[in-house]
Formats: structure tokens, C-alpha cells, sequence
């Protein structure tokens, strides 16, 4: 196996493992932190990807993504700080008022 | 690239830009909170204008080539989404005047501008981020209710993760196929290879997510709860609309091979019959909705089983005609308190306190149930016309079915509103904003009723 497709599969276990933790764990900021993973497993594949076609649009994606997930965490920590203060934990099962 | 060019084909993008900025510099300049709706209203009218223009002129340019270019099918959509959300401003007049709301949901707007124009993934990728962050703070504005960060989390969540497959998806297209250009989907499409595949199924997946198709839908239920109604409207109409036009840009050119209908029906007709019978046991109004949004979600994606000309005509068809019955029911609900004006509940006897708002949301659950005369049924045959004529009766029948199992939710609703006897005082009549957005809708649905062929000969 040559390094690019070593460096895909460790991207894509990383995004799955982001995804695992996205769904398995109950801890909002572990959470957040595994959503960050996930993109991170992303990054690494765009990378490896670009630098093995010598294209520099998958550099600027990868900044983009950067802003973007800079953008998403610093929405999604004042939410999880409203929760926390409402309920004073950061169990994800704690948050259940919406049920159907 | 030539300024001309720029200026033009990005008017209704311009306009936008502009008028965050103007509302902005107003929320500066001025000492105490003003009603700032006025302006956002005449910003978002004269950009669903610029588009409508385009559109008319059959006006096609690139200014930023292989990243940015208007055609008129994306002018259209410009336009249609633009114009959808008129009637968002005109009913958000009780619940939010400051900022806040303008500037996010301009934003929300410019992002949907800018994805049905795109021409490379980089582009698709920017307008969808762009188009959802501020949905998630627009759930949270209706922050009186508690439940309403818990739905706001529960969207950024699933929304971050359906952002990260989707861009695992772009990266594996680029791996596939050496290019970021939309048109390298339909090459990865096509292709056999495994990388190919994986990056097909990935960024189909991450389209299911943000149109809450089941599996994929967890997070729309509460959402559509959490937010306050403009914004449930908003997101049940706009945002899905916009998803799926950018889905039907995606596939330009792409004829859907044998490997994919699996994925390409089966999801979205469990979404429809899921859907249906889920939204039966609703209470909430919003949650019914958006139940319902999950099951008409099963149907767009239906269309994309259709051949390449007739299936933009249907999508763009079901989403003008699902928008505004949407919208008109949702601009007919009984003013009050925000946490209960939607409980089914509240519907009771509606027809004895306010006859109008109750025939204009019955006309609207018929609709959404897709009964003729009314324009959702033209939409539903439009659809499944064009899966049959692809070949696929075994999966239309079924899809046919499903659909009509909605019924019962639907008129349920009716049922609430005119057989039921409900307290005998009269509602006070609707402001002069939420009549005008009912008007809104009102005027092109019947349009629709009587002339359908009149736009689908336009499309």
C-alpha cells in the first residue's frame, strides 16, 4: 500500500470514528469535539488528494473549511453554554423536551 | 472577468449584500430599536425582481468563470426562493423587529443565491455554509422558549456532520476525477470506480441529511418545534427548496444508473410512508409540518429517477406549488403565544372564529395532500409522470401509495377546524401585514389552481 492510500484510509477512519463519537457519546462538548474530527479525517484527505494532483484548489477548500468549522464551533459553544447553564449539565440526555 | 458582467448577473446577490449592510449601518446609526422589517421587505422584494428579471431576459452569463455563472434555470430559482420569502418577512411582524433576524435571514438568502449559481464544488460548498449557519442562530432567536436551544443544538449538530460528509464526498469526487467542477459529479456518477462510488453515495447521503430524508431526519421534528413559526416556515419552505434545487444543478447530466436507484428510491420512499404515518400522532402543528416536509422531501427526491429536462420542470413545479401551501398555512395560524398558537389543539372550531384563515388552510392541507383541483396534485402527477417514463412503474406505483397515506393527517386538520365546535368569540381580524402575506400566497395559488399549464409551458 503506497502512502496516498494509506493517508485516505487513516482520513476516512478518522471521519468515521468523528462519526461514531457524533452518535455514540452523550457528552455535548465530546460531541462537538468528535463533529471537529470528522472534519478533520476531511482535511487530511483533501490534502494528500491536492498534493497528489498538484492542485492548488484543494488548498483553498481546505482554508475554507477551516473558516467554516471556526464559524460552526463559535455558534455551537454559546448554545451548549445556554444549555448548561439551563440545566446545569452537559449530558445529552438531559435535553429532552422535544420528544415525537 | 468584466465588471459588466459581475454587475449584472450578481444583481439579486448585490442587492442582498447591500441590504445587510444598509441594515446594518441603520442598527448602528440609530439610538433606540426600530422596526427594520419595512426595509428588509423592499431588500428582498428587489432582489426576487433583479432575479425575475434574469430570468425574463433569459439572461445567461459567467462572471467568475468555472466557479459562478447564472443561467435562467438558476435565475428562476433566484427567484422563486426570493419571492418565497416575502411572505416570511410579512408574517415575522409580531415576534422579531430588531436586526437580528433581518441580517441572519439576508444572509440565509445570499448563501441560497449563491448555490443554485454555482459551478464548482467550492462554490456549492460556501452557499450551503453559508445558508445554514444562520438558520441555526435564527432557531435559537426564539429564545423565550426553552426547548428552543435544544433544538437549535440538535440542527448544528446533524448539520456539522452533513456538512463533513459532504465534504468527504467533494474529496473524494477531486480523487476520482482531478476536478471540483459540479460537472466532475456526473463523471464520478458514471464511473465504476470504488473511490467514485464512495464519493457519489457520500455526497447523496449529506443532500439526504440537509433535506431530512429518513434516515437522515432526526433532527428536522425538533428543529421545526424549537424555532418560532416565520422561522418554521421559513426553514420548511426556503431551505428545503434550496436543497433541492441544488440537487437537481448537481445532477445536471447525470442519468441515474442501476446501482443507484436502490439508494435513490428506496430512502426516499421510507421517508415518504415514515413520514406520513409519523405526522398522525402529531400534536404540534410545527411538528406535523414537519413530518410532513420529511415525506414531501421523499417525494422531490423521487423526481430525480426521471429524465434529465422533465425532472427541473417537476422539482421546480412542486417546490413553487408545496412552498406556498406551506407558507399559506402557516401565515392563516391563529395569532397568540408562540408556544401554543400551534397546538392542534387551538384549531378547534377555527371555521366559527375566523372562516377565512380556516378555508385557506383547509385549501392548503388539501393541497399538501395532493388533491385535485389543487396545484399539489398537478406537482405529484408531474413527478411520478416523469419516474414512469423513465421506466421505473414498480417504484412510482409504491411511491403513489405512500403519498396518499398522508391523507389522514391532513384532513384531520380539517376536521379539527370546521367540525368541531370551538369557543364562539370571534377572532380579532388578522394586521394588515399577515393579511398582505396571506395575499401573497393566495394570488399565485390560485393562479396555479386554474392555470397550471400556463407555468409549466413558462419552465
Amino acid at each position: 500500500m503506497d502512502s496516498t492510500q494509506l493517508l485516505l484510509v487513516l482520513s476516512t477512519a478518522l471521519f468515521a470514528l468523528g462519526l461514531t463519537g457524533v452518535i455514540v457519546r452523550r457528552n455535548l462538548l465530546v460531541m462537538l469535539m468528535c463533529m471537529e474530527l470528522m472534519l478533520n479525517g476531511v482535511i487530511l484527505s483533501l490534502v494528500t488528494l491536492s498534493q497528489q494532483a498538484a492542485s492548488t484548489t484543494g488548498a483553498v477548500l481546505v482554508f475554507l473549511v477551516f473558516v467554516v468549522a471556526a464559524a460552526e464551533i463559535a455558534i455551537a459553544v454559546p448554545i451548549v453554554l445556554l444549555l448548561a447553564r439551563r440545566k446545569h449539565t452537559l449530558d445529552g440526555d438531559a435535553f429532552t423536551d422535544l420528544r415525537g | 472577468m468584466n465588471t459588466e458582467t459581475v454587475l449584472t448577473a450578481m444583481l439579486p446577490e448585490h442587492l442582498l449584500l447591500l441590504g445587510i449592510l444598509l441594515l446594518l449601518v441603520l442598527e448602528i446609526g440609530s439610538r433606540r430599536e426600530r422596526d427594520l422589517l419595512p426595509v428588509t421587505l423592499v431588500i428582498v422584494f428587489a432582489a426576487a425582481f433583479a432575479a425575475a428579471r434574469l430570468y425574463l431576459g433569459d439572461y445567461a452569463g459567467a462572471p467568475f468563470p468555472g466557479q459562478f455563472s447564472v443561467d435562467p434555470a438558476a435565475a428562476l430559482a433566484k427567484a422563486v426562493v426570493l419571492g418565497l420569502s416575502i411572505p416570511v418577512v410579512l408574517i415575522a411582524g409580531g415576534e422579531f423587529s430588531g436586526p437580528r433576524f433581518s441580517i441572519l435571514l439576508l444572509s440565509s438568502l445570499y448563501g441560497a443565491c449563491l448555490l443554485f449559481s454555482s459551478d464548482s464544488f467550492l462554490t456549492l460548498f460556501l452557499g450551503i455554509e453559508l445558508m445554514s449557519l444562520p438558520v441555526y442562530a435564527l432557531v435559537l432567536l426564539a429564545m423565550g422558549r426553552p426547548e428552543s436551544v435544544e433544538g437549535a443544538l440538535k440542527y448544528l449538530v446533524l448539520g456539522g456532520a452533513g456538512t463533513a460528509t459532504l465534504l468527504l464526498g467533494i474529496s473524494f469526487t477531486f480523487g476520482a476525477t482531478g476536478s471540483f467542477e459540479l460537472a466532475a459529479f456526473a463523471e464520478a456518477v458514471a464511473s465504476g470506480d470504488t473511490l467514485a462510488r464512495a464519493a457519489v453515495v457520500l455526497v447523496l447521503l449529506a443532500f439526504y441529511l440537509k433535506a431530512a430524508v429518513v434516515p437522515f431526519h432526526g433532527w428536522a421534528p425538533d428543529a421545526y418545534e424549537a424555532a418560532s413559526v416565520p422561522v418554521t416556515a421559513y426553514m420548511a419552505t426556503v431551505i428545503k427548496a434550496a436543497v433541492l434545487l441544488a440537487a437537481v444543478r448537481l445532477f445536471a447530466g447525470v442519468t441515474v444508473p442501476a446501482s443507484l436507484v436502490g439508494l435513490i428510491a428506496a430512502l426516499p420512499l421510507v421517508s415518504m410512508v415514515w413520514g406520513n404515518l409519523t405526522a398522525m400522532r402529531q400534536e404540534s402543528f410545527r411538528r406535523m409540518i414537519a413530518y410532513s416536509s420529511i415525506a414531501h422531501a421523499g417525494y422531490l427526491f423521487f423526481a430525480f429517477l426521471g429524465a434529465e429536462p422533465g425532472r427541473y420542470e417537476a422539482v421546480i413545479f412542486y417546490l413553487i406549488a408545496y412552498g406556498l401551501m406551506n407558507l399559506l398555512a402557516f401565515v392563516c395560524l391563529p395569532t397568540g403565544n408562540d408556544a401554543t398558537r400551534d397546538r392542534l389543539d387551538n384549531l378547534k372550531g377555527l371555521f366559527h372564529r375566523s372562516p377565512y384563515a380556516a378555508l385557506l388552510i383547509a385549501a392548503a392541507m388539501l393541497s399538501l395532500a395532493g388533491i385535485p383541483p389543487f396545484p399539489g396534485f398537478v406537482a405529484k402527477f408531474l413527478i411520478f409522470r416523469n419516474v414512469i417514463d423513465a421506466g421505473y412503474t414498480g417504484w412510482a406505483v409504491a411511491g403513489l401509495i405512500g403519498s396518499y397515506l398522508g391523507i389522514y393527517f391532513y384532513l384531520r386538520v380539517i376536521q379539527y377546524m370546521f367540525m368541531s365546535a370551538g369557543e364562539e368569540a370571534a377572532e380579532a381580524p388578522p394586521r394588515a401585514m399577515v393579511f398582505a402575506a396571506s395575499l401573497c400566497c393566495l394570488l399565485p395559488v390560485v393562479l396555479l389552481t386554474v392555470f397550471p399549464g400556463w407555468l409549466i409551458d413558462r419552465l
